[in-house]
């Protein structure tokens, strides 16, 4: 019986003892373009319930007045104003201090210091189903309470919120360069790989290869190995995944169901590979291509 | 009159700024014809056959292969055209990584056959050209007699019309490079045009074809007695 195995490859891609490397390589990028993914994915999970949040409710602004009895009674006076609007649930006031100290985390200590404007706000949690007549509530604040500025939404949310999102974003962006860095990675393997082989390809070409057939060859080589790269991943993911429940109180996580990781991680932990093997695939037949049209 | 199967006009060739490998050099060969290429070391005998397989484009002049203007040939083309030719080298380009059966059924493999029918047609071709028993052998363990039958065999799997061959018998004692001409003359007579590059002086008296002699960048075209004159130095 004759040996079909060595047909596979016109070019000896197993002779590169390096290609475990790259193999390597693609199998951490997968790993952390998954983590990126996911963690974009739990935080607009979370930002969506945030924002919902801080929607059902309102803000009111008031400059602080400088003798402090005089402070408090304006604040009661308010609070009780507040209470009577239908459908307000709660209502907490958010201090100058209790501001920063939200945004501490995030460095935004300095805000506490003259930048900020002297005010504090009262902000209501109000019941989904109430209506609120804005416009109403705004005259009638003006009416009694001069010098007040109301806002739809919980102010000292939006902030945060904004953060959350660029977080997201840059989770998006890292997962973006980590995948053009792998493009990065196979583009020079590729071309090194043409190096190598130059012999064989000069004779394929010489006999009549078609440069999409040899394109084809560096496709299946790159496919080859972005899967097996893949399947590193895939399992990298999951053990991070695995360490990760088992280190973690699910309580912290509200917003994410208890079966965590949950379908939506664990579908970008099997596409997220596939993903990679297809733009990996693509980047190895395209420098190919433009490689052998330059030296025609 | 019957269509030339090679044709310059006026081709010359200087790699940079070097002298002329080739200068202003006009000739016509013919549908199963035979020729031997001859000329000094760096005569520009291999660069000769690489114009012909459209090796390079950095050329003046007019070549037409199979009546294609190879200056015009797309890049899509060229395999295409390249699968019309055989060639055959001193240095036998054999792949070694791939078996003798494997790189046999190359040409056929590159148009896309299916393996069973490539396996099929290069075993036919090893049994014809004398490398049965030898299909899973890798090149290496060929001795060169075997390598360059092997390469004949690849080179003439695709059928090709025009065979070219630079220097074939230089690396074979002389009782294999005489089976070597036995085997392109039986090949010239299935119709296979053929041009072969040779030092030999002793086979080219053997075997009498006509002489394309290479020197200064000029060609001449000598046909031995009994030939007729297929071509003319312009």
């Amino acid at each position: 019986m004759l040996n079909r195995k060595t047909t596979c490859t016109e070019i000896p891609f197993n002779q590169i003892k390096g290609a475990k490397m790259v193999l390597g390589t693609l199998g951490l990028m997968v790993f952390l373009i998954t983590i990126c993914l996911s963690a974009s994915v739990l935080l607009e999970r979370s930002l969506q319930t945030w924002r919902h949040e801080a929607m059902t409710g309102f803000t009111v602004t008031l400059p602080t007045i400088s003798d402090p009895q005089q402070h408090f009674n304006h604040q009661l006076e308010l609070m009780q104003f507040l209470r009577q609007i239908p459908g307000v649930l709660n209502l907490e006031v958010i201090t100058q201090s209790k501001r920063t100290s939200i945004f501490d985390p995030w460095n935004y200590s300095s805000l506490s210091s003259s930048s900020v404007p002297s005010s504090y706000s009262i902000e209501a949690t109000l019941d989904d189903r109430v209506k609120i007549d804005l416009p109403h509530i705004t005259s009638e604040l003006e009416m009694y309470f001069p010098s007040t500025h109301f806002e739809k939404g919980r102010k000292s949310k939006a902030a945060f919120l904004e953060i959350t999102h660029a977080v997201q974003v840059a989770t998006m962006i890292i997962a973006c360069l980590i995948g053009i860095a792998a493009i990065f990675t196979i583009v020079f393997t590729t071309h090194t790989g043409l190096v190598i082989h130059e012999r064989v390809i000069e004779i394929l070409r010489l006999i009549g290869a078609e440069d999409r057939f040899i394109a084809k060859q560096f496709q299946k080589h790159a496919l080859n190995l972005s899967l097996k790269g893949g399947a590193l991943g895939i399992i990298l993911s999951t053990i991070f995944y695995f360490l990760l429940t088992m280190n973690l109180d699910l309580s912290l996580l509200p917003l994410t169901s208890k079966s965590f990781p949950s379908v939506e991680i664990w579908s970008i932990i099997l596409f997220s590979p596939l993903l990679v093997s297809l733009v990996v695939m693509a980047s190895a037949r395209t420098t190919v291509m433009f490689s052998l049209s330059q030296e025609k | 009159m019957q269509n030339s199967i090679i044709k310059f006009e006026r081709v010359s060739l200087q790699y940079q700024q070097g002298p002329y490998i080739i200068e202003d050099v006009s000739f016509n060969l013919y549908p199963g014809t035979f020729h031997y290429l001859i000329g000094a070391s760096g005569a520009g005998k291999s660069s000769l056959l690489k114009l012909m397989y459209s090796g390079t484009k950095d050329y003046r002049g007019t070549i037409k292969i199979f009546d294609r203007d190879l200056r015009y040939l797309k890049p899509q083309e060229l395999a295409h055209f390249r699968q019309q030719i055989g060639f055959i080298f001193q240095d036998f380009l054999l792949l070694d990584h791939l078996t003798t059966l494997n790189n046999i059924a190359l040409p056929l493999r590159l148009r896309g056959e299916k393996w069973s029918e490539c396996r099929k047609k290069a075993q036919q071709m090893m049994k014809w050209i004398g490398l049965e028993g030898f299909e899973e052998a890798m090149p290496t363990t060929l001795s060169g007699g075997q390598k360059q039958r092997a390469v004949i065999a690849r080179s003439i799997m695709n059928k090709p019309k025009l065979l070219l061959a630079d220097e074939p018998t230089g690396n074979l004692d002389d009782e294999n490079a005489a089976k070597l001409l036995y085997l392109f003359e039986e090949l010239n007579r299935a119709g296979i045009t053929i041009i072969m590059a040779t030092h030999n002086k002793d086979l080219t008296a053997e075997f009498p074809h006509p002489i394309i002699s290479l020197a200064e960048g000029k060609i001449s075209i000598q046909s031995p007695r009994g030939y007729e004159k297929v071509a003319n130095n312009a």
